[in-house]
């Protein structure tokens, strides 16, 4: 990789790469910028960043291609509502619809109906055990 | 969720079902999973493992039986090195 980081997330996206975002530095400074790694030539390279850095956050592909990152810790170690989208024909991130609170240390998983379900987190009251069904199509409708 | 926690692993069954493993807790890392039911909105308590663990990972073995491995982590007291698998 280009940048040393750690509690970042690895995606693979449709065409076989592997998309890395966000994480933290060894200061535990998060990071916005996202590497490709393409394991055909086993290079990495830059692509799009975030428009906010985060750690501690997930990275869901959705049916689409599409990738999904939501909430994280910001710089100051306060959970992240905010999420955004990857489209990988751009390079490019977009913000999506927000969460009601935010989350970070939570789990992802993508239903069958392409709905993300995010499980528990901690969060400004510590641990939680609620979940939210997060419906990143309606969000890119609305 | 029965229990709370943070920094477990999530992912979609064959069936359609999400499994929760692993995480931390109010009482330490956990080793009791948990399997979520989108059609009915219901929690229930699986197979507990036998490792309490967090920041593992989780992925499918492609065998043809939907079969989950979970692999090393942290637990309460050392990082682990040891790996398990869960079929639905």
């Amino acid at each position: 990789m280009n940048t040393a980081r750690h509690r970042h997330t690895a995606t693979g996206l449709s065409d076989g790469s592997v998309l890395v975002v966000g994480g933290m530095t060894a200061s535990d400074a998060p990071l916005n910028t996202c590497e490709i790694y393409d394991p055909t030539t086993g290079t990495w390279s830059y692509t799009g960043s975030m428009t906010y850095a985060r750690k501690y956050h997930t990275t869901s592909r959705i049916a689409d291609g599409r990738i999904i990152v939501i909430g994280g810790q910001d710089a100051n170690n306060n959970p992240m509502n905010t999420a955004e989208e990857y489209n990988p024909s751009t390079g490019t991130w977009s913000l999506i619809g927000s969460l009601t609170e935010g989350r970070y240390d939570h789990g992802a998983a993508v239903l069958f109906t392409g709905q993300i379900v995010i499980t528990g987190c901690y969060g400004v009251n510590g641990y939680m055990n609620s979940i939210k069904i997060y419906n990143p199509f309606t969000v890119r409708g609305s | 969720m029965n229990y709370r926690r943070s920094k477990h692993t999530s992912c979609v069954l064959s069936n359609g079902n999400v499994l929760v493993v692993g995480g931390l807790g109010d009482c330490g890392s956990l080793n009791i999973p948990e399997v979520y039911d989108a059609s009915s909105d219901t929690w229930t308590i699986g197979p507990k493992m036998a490792q309490d663990r967090y920041y593992r990972t989780v992925d499918y073995l492609p065998d043809g039986f939907g079969t989950i491995v979970v692999i090393g982590g942290t637990s309460d007291s050392s990082c682990l090195e040891s790996t398990e698998i869960y079929r639905s």
